[in-house]
């Protein structure tokens, strides 16, 4: 069986884990110690683990000014790592917000160009940006699938037109050509007809169409009539403003370095009062419809799908006159040919005019179609830049207030911690002054003053006396004699008494009191007496020499220790003239005396003065026993 | 005074106030808990200067930890066991270094200057006796250094420096059973290496 699993050595063990280096053992448990060499072996490791431990050395000088100081350090360490720490989250969060607002996704970088595009403003009012819109349709070509966003009818019927031929440049012919669409756009995309219900001025035109079959009423009119008044005037305003605008929007533009946010909150607000003057004509349509009844509301609406059909039919009818004119126009330009010169009549007036109509009606409609096809795509192109622009232009301002704050956060950050660390600095280096001035005064009174063992001597010996006098050695030992001679009196007497009784039984009984026995105990009493007085006396003796060795040690204690304290300060002030160092240092490899109870303290560190008195006063305390 | 009064009752600045109370801190615990501080470091560690540098870091840590703590009177308690951490996490190191060669030696316990003074009964024997005596401690100290770092730590805790098996299981956070596990096995060791020494 191994030691370790008897009940017995489980108990030492226990009793070693929970009694500590200090601990005993009660009496089974020390008995089996001694016959359990392994638990011996534990007990003892126990033991010598706390011996090496109290070989530990002592705080060497400067140690308080070193932990403060690096302490400090290290926590201002730890606050520019959390600083910097925190600013590169910042940054990167910053970065990554402007990426994931400049990035979009599928758009060419040269659409978020806010010079490249010209403005809604533009495209309706100016030929050289319709032109340079169409010149970025050209480079640029957009999708199929974007061209039927619109719901005007005039677009639809464009979207449904033949692809746009490309323009390459913007000429005088060109020019021209423009303006003469610029009246023929107005007037089909006029704002009443840019949207799909029209405006109630509408509703009173198809009235006016539908006399038979509509009949209004007198005050239906008279309704309709303030409707269209009330719509007008709302829309007026809302086209002043869109007039404004447009102009301030011009303004900005026509200046040598437009402000894009300026530009694009302008854009913004013509964008509005356009939505504005749409939203008032359909809203008077709406008005104007509720006047109606059911029959006429779908009588109305008869109308307008005929009106739709007929519409498509005429668009249809002259896409075939069109295409007819284009034929004869090629045969024209056959029968121009010098070739055929000889085969040509004379042309009489009818063909001419034919021929006239035919060819303004085919340039009327091709350029009609071009301009619509141009200022649809102008007016995509210029949509999706204003977004692009204006999303790009809010994420900037976004990571662009982020990047400030969290530059100001940490400047605020530093500033407090630069505050702080001179400040700590500040307080360190006027500790570290002090405790140095204190060493350097200790340190030369201890060297220039040769009368200081003298006065550490007298010291100590008067704080010897003090100690004696506070034990009250004499008196103790006045009151034990005193105490002594009080039982060697009682003795005296009860033997006295004893001899007394004794004499008094032997005349009572006849001369038979001088047995042996109690004759031999008075003996033995007067012998313990004697031997009483004897003991007091080599007490009194040595309570006497071991106050002249106390009194010698603790002398030669001190002595001691002024002679180690005067080394200490010469070697620290060796050590700081060779150095030059502000704080002294601790002495390598030389060990500190052990802090154990009884003996003298350690040399304190400069900033406190060392102790000529040992740490543990001395006392001295007599104890006198004398037993009967 | 407490921090809520010095930024209600007397118009400081939180900031202020915070460094005050950390400062405050950090000079009750350099003075009064430090010198102990080290002791228990060099017991664990053997080397003056790491010695000192876990008690400045453990200084740092409870000094910033002093405005969370809602006790103010558990810093003492709080520094302790962020001592203790720091000397594990050396002592992890250091052995972590020695098996990858890169690091130097153990800080030589065998030194003669760190051996402890002798009492006055032993400093009249002879001298061979005192160099047997400080042989064995030099030893034992360096049988202490073989141990896994949670068995040194709890042997010097309990028998160096006498603390309870609470106390020592408060510092490592961990539970007193573990404490006493750590420490018949710790003591186990010790007696084999021991013997086989002897």
């Amino acid at each position: 069986m191994k030691p370790e699993t008897r009940p017995d050595c489980q108990a030492v063990t226990d009793s070693i884990l929970s009694a500590g280096r200090d601990g005993g053992l009660d009496t089974t448990l020390a008995e089996h110690l001694a016959s359990c060499p392994a638990c011996a072996e534990l007990a003892a490791i126990s033991a010598r683990i706390g011996g090496a431990s109290r070989a530990a050395i002592d705080v060497a000088p400067g140690f308080h000014s070193r932990m403060v100081a690096g302490a400090t350090t290290r926590l201002q360490h730890r606050r520019r790592q959390r600083i910097a720490v925190r600013a590169s989250l910042g940054s990167a969060a910053v970065a990554a917000a402007v990426l994931l607002a400049v990035w979009v996704p599928g758009q060419p970088p040269a659409r978020l160009a806010l010079t490249e595009v010209p403005s809604m403003t533009e495209g309706l009012d100016g030929h050289e940006a319709l032109a340079a819109a169409l010149r970025t349709e050209a480079e640029v070509p957009a999708p199929a699938d974007e061209r039927a966003q619109t719901t005007d009818d005039a677009l639809t019927e464009a979207t449904e037109a033949p692809e746009a031929p490309e323009v390459t440049e913007f000429g005088p012919a060109d020019a021209e050509r423009m303006e003469r669409l610029d009246a023929f756009i107005n007037a089909a995309l006029g704002p009443h007809m840019a949207m799909p219900g029209g405006s109630a001025a509408g509703v009173r035109e198809d009235a006016a169409e539908l006399e038979g079959s509509l009949a209004l009423t007198p005050a239906q009119q008279q309704r309709i009539d303030a409707i269209i008044a009330e719509t007008e005037r709302v829309a007026a305003q809302a086209r002043k403003a869109l007039e404004l605008s447009r102009a301030e929007l011009d303004h900005a533009l026509d200046g040598p370095n437009p402000n894009e946010v300026e530009v694009a909150k302008l854009v913004d607000r013509v964008s509005l009062h356009e939505s504005q003057v749409r939203k008032a004509h359909v809203r008077g349509w709406l008005r104007a419809r509720r006047v109606l009844t059911a029959e006429q509301r779908k009588a109305l609406g008869n109308h307008r799908s005929a009106r739709r059909e007929r519409n498509a039919a005429r668009r249809h009818h002259d896409e075939h006159d069109m295409h007819a004119d284009m034929d004869d126009l090629d045969e024209m330009d056959d029968m121009d040919d010098p070739d055929d010169a000889d085969d040509a009549d004379e042309p009489d007036d009818a063909d001419d005019a034919d021929d006239a109509r035919r060819d303004g009606r085919r340039d009327a409609m091709r350029g009609h179609r071009e301009a619509m096809e141009a200022r649809r795509e102008a007016m995509r192109e210029q949509r999706d830049a204003m977004h692009a622009q204006r999303e790009a232009m809010r994420g900037a301002m976004e990571a662009k207030r982020e990047a400030m704050e969290a530059k100001r956060e940490a400047m605020r950050e530093a500033m407090e911690a630069h505050r702080e660390a001179m400040r700590d600095s500040q307080r360190v280096q006027r500790q570290t002054q002090r405790e140095v001035q204190e060493a350097k005064r200790e340190a030369m009174r201890e060297r220039h003053d040769p009368e200081e063992l003298e006065r550490a001597l007298e010291e100590a010996e008067r704080e010897i006396e003090r100690a004696m006098k506070d034990a009250d050695v004499e008196g103790t030992i006045e009151r034990a004699m005193k105490d002594a001679e009080r039982e060697m009196e009682r003795a005296r007497k009860e033997i006295e008494r004893a001899m007394e009784e004794y004499e008094q039984n032997g005349k009572r009984h006849g001369g038979h009191g001088s047995a042996p026995d109690v004759r031999r105990e008075l003996e033995q009493a007067q012998r313990e007496l004697e031997r009483a007085q004897k003991e007091m006396e080599r007490s009194l003796k040595n309570i006497d020499v071991n106050i002249e060795v106390e009194m010698q040690r603790a002398l030669e204690e001190v002595r001691r220790e002024l002679e180690r304290a005067r080394e200490e300060a010469e070697q620290d002030d060796r050590e700081q003239s060779s150095a030059g160092r502000p704080a002294p240092p601790a002495p390598p490899g030389r060990p500190a005396p052990p802090a154990a109870a009884g003996r003298p303290a350690p040399p304190a560190p400069p900033g406190r003065p060392t102790p000529l008195i040992p740490a543990k006063p001395f006392t001295a305390v007599g104890t006198i026993k004398v037993e009967f | 005074v407490p921090i809520y009064s010095l930024v209600y009752e007397q118009g400081v600045r939180p900031t202020e106030a915070a460094a005050a109370r950390r400062e405050r801190a950090l000079t009750q615990l350099a003075t009064a808990t430090a010198p102990r501080g080290y002791r228990i470091a060099f017991d664990l560690l053997r080397d003056r200067a790491e010695a000192e540098d876990a008690v400045q870091e453990a200084l740092a840590r409870a000094c910033e930890a002093a405005d969370r703590l809602r006790e103010p009177d558990a810093i003492e308690g709080w520094f302790y066991r962020v001592l203790t951490n720091v000397c594990l996490r050396q002592l992890r190191r250091r052995r972590v270094r020695r098996w990858l060669g890169v690091g130097r030696r153990g800080p030589g316990n065998a030194l003669p200057d760190e051996a402890p003074d002798l009492d006055d009964g032993e400093r009249d024997a002879p001298a061979d006796q005192a160099l047997a005596e400080r042989q064995e401690i030099a030893h034992l100290l360096d049988q202490l250094d073989a141990l896994p770092a949670q068995q040194r730590v709890a042997l010097v805790l309990r028998y160096g420096h006498d603390r309870s098996i609470a106390e020592i299981a408060d510092m490592l956070d961990v539970k007193p059973a573990t404490i006493k596990t750590h420490l018949v096995r710790g003591l186990r060791r010790l007696r084999a290496a021991l013997e086989h020494l002897s």
